[in-house]
């Protein structure tokens, strides 16, 4: 496991790095402690997202859900706070709701033998649906109960969400190494039929494999909240896609089998510090940010794939 | 040895598939200290009873025991809980789990909350010199070759204190020295009083492992012997011969006129030594050999499937060089597939468009195809060969075999082939769908089209085949024909007592 992780977060780590020394060297200001600060707590939603995302994603499956999980979760917060219901009451409803929906997810998977494509794609529709019925548009939370928790100063400044978010990193790079729930998961995105002769536990492990990547989902709607300070039914369409491309470009395999837990996280900063320097450059618009993480990541899965080759050729 | 009670009985045990028994009242019994060889050809029974022992799949009837007990397995685990470890052809480990990982796996070492990952790899590292394997458990499964990754696999099942081990065609990619490690490490076990199921092919193998030999034929378990009590011949015919005594010839199809079709020395290392093979107008050859011998080798190298790495072909005496199976359309060749379901048939389409999709490229104008072309193809196809469907529009997915079988004869014949490869066309169809393939076949050498008959079913090769070749560990070893062709002498070659010649 150790050689992988190496090889995977390695490439994401020099494109990262360089990428900072081309904003360090067209703009002065760009390089500092600040703009790192700022990255992380900026890349705290897509990183729990991604996080979440390469979990599913090292079983062998996809997940479709989480942007609409982060929308849910977000405007379930902000209505539970508004409606008098403690803060940290609120955001383990949700995190529990996202993980709920996930591990049903699945279970469905499982049970029904159906493409995780297909129904976390129904997830998604759901998840949506749910938030757009609970509010329609955005609710902004003006509770009394919110003052401590609309700014949270932590040591360096750091948002709460960001250090969750690189804590929850860490305890998850262990948890691979130690939970047999994550173990069974590489097993099962491995060789699914082997795993299963080896006597893997297929559908539990897929339930909770979805399940925590749902809770992830549901962290990043809670730091969507903690960082907007609303809830937003429509917040984060498409933020799935954003989390699996930061996940590919940390080095996680779409076929599975592998974990690549720092590489996410430099993934989803890389993709963050990509828009904070074409915010730099002065480039207009969203346009420019996704034509340039499109060519960013096929170059990613065109690198992988020859390193691959070359492993192979080498063995 | 055998006086000892079974460690592990199958009594009465069936297990049944849509459209087929794949097993159907077999007993087998397992005994510490004892290798036991289950022999029979494609679709004899042999895997579905390796998945019955190891917990994959559970019988419909009949029961198992372990040591006297009657047990039933929910999960392959159960069988590893029970002493049962299974090696299963060719999913020996995860590929992206390092060596102790995957010894570990399922069932992994814990100190307070967090796995001993030291532990692990220290066991695994005995346990792996134990079969005397000196290898870096931090390396990627992927890695290994198919012979160590074996290993490894049997390294788990020892570890897991498993008292039976089945071994399911664990010498198909060995080389010999690999097969001869591997033979004096079961040698070992058995030794160590575990109860070994070898399922293999090769005759050789089997003679020089197995202490007791039980042959399975069409889900049936035929006989179970002791090895050094039965000779080759018999076994080869008890796998074979379904009514040998009875086997009549046919009509011998030995066809007429000039050659239009030769391979000369064509061959393709690791597949299929070089072979030489002619068809004129109506001939029927047949191909014997057990499974593994070449013969769909022989048929795909023939039909430009997997690419000959020497030799040529000759049509109407003319050197060419097919470049793949389009090439070999072009020049009047069919072929079908031995596995229907993963290249034959395309479930999802209708029977029509099954049809139609080989000949697609002749029929249609400026790239369209009419659909009534297509309908009218399929509609005397299914009156031709009497297709059990609801029309042209049902999809192939939804026939019985037989019938999807007669939908991949249909789409081959639309082109008006001059030969036909059939790759084991019988195999998993019911009675009554055979006889009308093998009347097919009959047709076809009467209207002049040449046939390539491949079966495990040598009565079926002896009815129709003008001339046979025996084929024995991927190479031809004899040509038969009139006088020769008997069941007989066909065993014995197969078995390897004759010269070769």
């Amino acid at each position: 496991m150790r050689s992988t992780w190496l090889s995977s977060w390695r490439a994401t780590a020099l494109a990262l790095a360089l990428l900072l020394l081309a904003g360090a060297l067209r703009h002065p200001g760009f390089l500092s402690f600040g703009t790192l600060l700022d990255a992380l707590d900026d890349g705290a939603v897509l990183g729990l997202a991604a996080l979440g995302a390469m979990v599913v994603m090292s079983s062998g499956g996809i997940d479709l859900s989480p942007g609409a999980v982060v929308a849910l979760a977000s405007i379930s917060v902000a209505s539970l706070v508004q409606s008098g219901l403690p803060p940290p009451l609120a955001f383990a409803l949700a995190i529990g709701g996202g993980a709920l929906l996930g591990g049903l997810a699945g279970w469905l998977i499982d049970v029904l033998a159906m493409p995780a494509f297909i129904v976390t794609l129904g997830a998604m529709f759901l998840a949506r649906g749910l938030a757009l019925a609970i509010h329609v548009e955005a609710l902004p939370i003006d509770a009394a109960a919110w003052g401590p928790w609309s700014r949270v100063e932590l040591p360096l400044g750091l948002d709460l969400a960001a250090c969750a978010w690189l804590a929850l990193a860490g305890l998850l790079a262990l948890a691979y190494r130690h939970a047999r729930t994550l173990r069974n998961a590489l097993a099962l995105g491995g060789d699914e039929r082997t795993a299963t002769y080896f006597g893997v536990p297929v559908r539990t492990t897929r339930v909770r494999v979805h399940a925590l990547g749902g809770a992830f989902a549901g962290l990043a709607g809670v730091a969507y909240t903690l960082y907007t300070g609303k809830g937003d039914s429509t917040a984060c369409v498409g933020l799935e896609l954003d989390a699996i491309a930061a996940a590919v470009i940390g080095g996680t395999a779409l076929r599975g089998g592998e974990a690549a837990v720092f590489g996410t996280v430099l993934g989803a900063l890389l993709l963050g510090l990509l828009q904070t320097l074409l915010v730099f450059e002065g480039v207009p618009g969203a346009g420019w940010t996704r034509l340039v993480l499109g060519l960013l990541l096929l170059a990613f899965v065109a690198l992988r794939r020859l390193l691959a080759g070359r492993v192979e050729a080498g063995a | 040895m055998s006086a000892t009670a079974p460690l592990v009985e199958l009594r009465g045990v069936s297990r049944r598939y849509p459209g087929v028994r794949a097993l159907e009242q077999v007993g087998l019994e397992l005994r510490a200290g004892e290798v036991h060889a289950l022999c029979g050809s494609n679709g004899a029974g042999k895997s579905t009873l390796v998945r019955l022992l190891g917990g994959v799949e559970r019988p419909d009837e009949g029961e198992l025991r372990v040591a006297g007990q009657p047990v039933s397995f929910a999960s392959p685990i159960e069988a590893l809980r029970a002493g049962i470890a299974v090696v299963h052809q060719e999913t020996h480990l995860v590929p992206q789990l390092s060596v102790a990982e995957n010894l570990f796996l399922g069932r992994e070492l814990r100190r307070g909350w967090r796995l001993d990952w030291p532990a692990m790899r220290a066991r695994a590292r005995t346990s792996l010199a134990q079969l005397g394997l000196e290898l870096d458990v931090d390396r990627k499964a992927a890695t290994l070759t198919a012979a160590l990754a074996q290993l490894v696999a049997i390294a788990r099942a020892l570890d897991l204190d498993a008292r039976v081990l089945v071994l399911d065609e664990p010498t198909s990619s060995l080389d010999a020295s690999e097969v001869e490690r591997l033979f004096a490490l079961v040698r070992r076990l058995r030794e160590r009083g575990l109860a070994i199921v070898f399922v293999g092919h090769s005759l050789e193998q089997v003679e020089a492992i197995s202490d007791t030999i039980t042959v399975l034929r069409d889900g049936r378990r035929v006989g179970t012997h002791r090895a050094r009590e039965l000779s080759r011949e018999q076994l080869v015919a008890s796998m074979l011969g379904r009514e040998l005594a009875s086997a009549t010839r046919g009509a011998a199809r030995i066809g007429g006129g000039a050659e239009f079709l030769a391979a000369r020395g064509l061959g393709r290392r690791g597949a299929i030594e070089p072979f030489d093979l002619a068809f004129q107008p109506g001939m029927v050859v047949g191909l014997a050999g057990l499974l593994g011998s070449g013969r769909s080798e022989l048929a795909r190298a023939l039909f430009a499937a997997d690419r000959p790495d020497q030799g040529a072909w000759f049509v109407d005496g003319a050197e060419r060089r097919l470049s793949g199976p389009r090439d070999a359309i072009e020049r009047g060749l069919a072929f079908c597939s031995e596995n229907r379901k993963l290249d034959g048939i395309f479930p999802s389409l209708t029977v029509a468009e099954n049809i139609a999709i080989a000949s697609q490229r002749h029929r249609s104008r400026w790239g369209l195809f009419s659909r009534g072309e297509a309908d009218g193809l399929a509609r005397a196809s299914i009156e031709r060969f009497r297709i059990a469907c609801s029309g042209p529009e049902q999809p192939v997915g939804t026939l019985s075999g037989g019938n999807q079988q007669k939908v991949l004869l249909s789409r081959a014949l639309t082109l008006e082939p001059r030969l036909v490869i059939l790759d084991e066309p019988t195999r998993g169809i019911d009675v009554g769908a055979k006889a009308e393939v093998e009347q097919l076949v009959e047709q076809l050498a009467a209207r002049g089209t040449a046939v390539l008959f491949i079966s495990s079913a040598l009565e079926e090769v002896l009815r129709h085949a003008g001339r046979v070749l025996v084929l024995r560990d991927r190479r031809v070893v004899a040509t038969l024909e009139g006088a020769q062709l008997d069941a007989q002498e066909i065993l014995r070659r197969i078995a390897g007592d004759a010269r070769d010649g």
